[in-house]
């Protein structure tokens, strides 16, 4: 079966398919392989540095790691991974997201990495959730699923932050908050498909 | 970018309803809280609106720790006007803070020896003990509310050592001006690590496809993290200000202004401060600030020619390490106004 077509009927995908060693992916020239990687995140940092620092600033940062983490889950869809691929994808859109962030704020570097941390680990939670609750199964349904939840999380992240913008304490406790319960929520899901496994 | 001042319309209302309230005699109190010999006193400060006011705040039971100034406008917001830490007890502090006509009150807060103190200021029974402003005070406040502040859209280029100014009012002079040098460095750097991140990690991305899945996130984790941790220390975030001294009207009215600029070549390089001047400066100067971090530009940039300012978003005053600076929003427009000597 074709994977595209696997993708689109979301049907479960033999191992081999779904990015591992064995897989098509695998079997490509390194020098291609590497093109269409960067193909993929050039994108992301032209559209940053098109968009400018005057755009930026009118969404909160949590907004803006979430829409980088997004784009990283989307091209992880469009290259065929899942799991660890999917997370290595976001991981790599963290600088990116870095960069969207403190160009458009006026916090200091040390709040905005904070915020960043915690969208990170709230997607990494996501990422371990959807592993677990599908774990053979993708699609572009899921993809889009999963950064809608991810843009809720940020969008409430954000507006609870900004509720009583008085209060400090708020701009960092709320997201370390977050940020834990993503990991928690990472960990506890890895531990529930490990059990599963067994 | 929004104005935080109430409307014109508020703040003529409130001047009118002060002038004629001037003829009650209403005492001047200001409330203070905690016993007697603790309580916080202000005396000095002339709260003269579109300026920065000076004031000393004392107590008898000492000032240790954190000490703000938190302002209410007539619209009901409030702003932070000072703020600073005092590792050392002391009997009295002066304090700085920028009073505009939409100020209405102003809550202090201090730790003394005798705990948590406040004093409330209503800064229109303050007005009410003073004599009437004359005809000129009150020319040089309505000058100052009329001044347009145009929306601020910095680009990302090279600041201009020159450019020339062909205006048809002060309007269209502040928007010339902030179009021409409200300008952020190119971020350069940034986009070098990102370019450089972008061919590592694909690189690496082809080379770890045949390694276990987990070992390859790990890996590439901590080359994100290596990237974030470069863009956080590279990405410029020095806060700036531009002034541009407008040239001298050649009458009255609204009439064209026009005249070249130059880069003033005796601020030094790294300074927050770019300053453009022209042939015959005539005594008012357009800002436009950028304050892309934590950092506040020096009040004595400011403070130098002991003019009046607007701004389109009023800044707060910051102690840090013993100097005073202006915090502002992430990019503001304003005014300064000065009488040549």
């Amino acid at each position: 079966m074709d994977v595209m077509a696997a993708r689109m009927s979301i049907l479960p995908l033999p191992p081999e398919q779904a990015g591992g060693p064995g897989s098509r992916a695998a079997s490509r020239p390194m020098a291609l392989s590497a093109l269409l990687h960067m193909a993929a995140l050039v994108p992301l940092l032209a559209a940053i540095a098109l968009i400018g620092p005057q755009a930026l600033a009118a969404l909160p940062p949590v907004l803006l790691a979430c829409a980088c983490l997004a784009y990283g889950r989307l091209a992880a869809f469009f290259s065929g991974k899942r799991g660890a691929g999917e997370a290595s994808w976001m991981a790599e859109c963290l600088p990116f997201a870095a960069y969207a962030c403190l160009q458009g704020t006026s916090l200091d570097v040390g709040s905005c990495l904070v915020l960043l941390a915690s969208t990170a680990a709230m997607a990494a939670g996501l990422v371990s959730l959807e592993g677990l609750l599908f774990p053979r199964y993708r699609g572009f349904a899921l993809a889009l699923g999963y950064c809608a939840v991810l843009a809720g999380l940020a969008l409430s992240l954000a507006w609870t932050i900004t509720a009583d913008s008085s209060d400090p304490g708020r701009q960092l406790a709320i997201p370390a908050i977050a940020g834990t319960s993503g990991l928690l929520l990472a960990f506890i899901t890895r531990y529930a498909a490990t059990r599963r496994r067994r | 970018m929004m104005r935080c001042a109430p409307s014109r319309k508020a703040a003529v209302a409130a001047a009118c309803a002060l002038a004629f309230a001037a003829a009650l005699p209403i005492p001047l109190v200001p409330a203070g809280t905690g016993t007697a010999g603790t309580v916080l006193r202000l005396s000095g400060g002339s709260f003269e609106p579109y300026r920065f006011a000076h004031a000393r705040l004392e107590c008898e039971a000492g000032i240790r720790g954190h000490v703000d100034a938190v302002g209410t406008d007539w619209n009901g917001g409030e702003r932070l006007l000072y703020e600073a830490r005092y590792d050392a007890w002391t009997m009295a502090i002066d304090l700085v803070f920028y009073v505009d006509e939409g100020l209405k009150g102003i809550e202090i807060e201090a730790d003394t020896g005798s705990g948590r103190q406040g004093l409330n200021i209503d800064l229109a029974t303050l007005a009410l003990a003073k004599a009437v402003p004359d005809e000129a005070e009150l020319d040089r406040r309505a000058s100052l509310r009329d001044l347009p502040l145009p929306f601020s859209s910095p680009k990302q280029a090279r600041l201009p050592a020159a450019f020339r100014l062909d205006a048809s009012g002060l309007s269209d002079a502040a928007s010339q001006i902030a179009a021409s040098c409200f300008c952020l460095d190119p971020q350069t750097g940034v986009l070098a690590v990102l370019a450089i991140f972008i061919m590592s990690a694909s690189t690496l991305a082809a080379m770890w496809r045949r390694m276990p899945p987990r070992a390859s996130l790990v890996l590439t984790l901590g080359l994100s993290l290596l990237a974030t941790a470069a863009v956080a220390v590279v990405i410029p975030r020095e806060p700036r200000i531009i002034i541009a001294e407008l040239p001298r009207p050649k009458g009255e009215g609204p009439l064209p202004i026009s005249g070249d600029y130059a880069l003033d070549p005796a601020v030094p390089d790294g300074s927050p401060v770019v300053r453009y001047s022209t042939s015959d400066p005539g005594g008012l100067s357009f800002l436009a600030v950028s304050t892309p971090g934590k950092e506040g530009i020096p009040l004595s940039v400011l403070e130098g020619r002991e003019g009046s300012l607007v701004f389109s978003s009023p800044p707060s005053v910051v102690a840090r390490s013993g100097s005073l600076e202006l915090h502002f929003e992430r990019w503001t427009t304003g005014w300064m106004s000065w009488q040549h000597e």
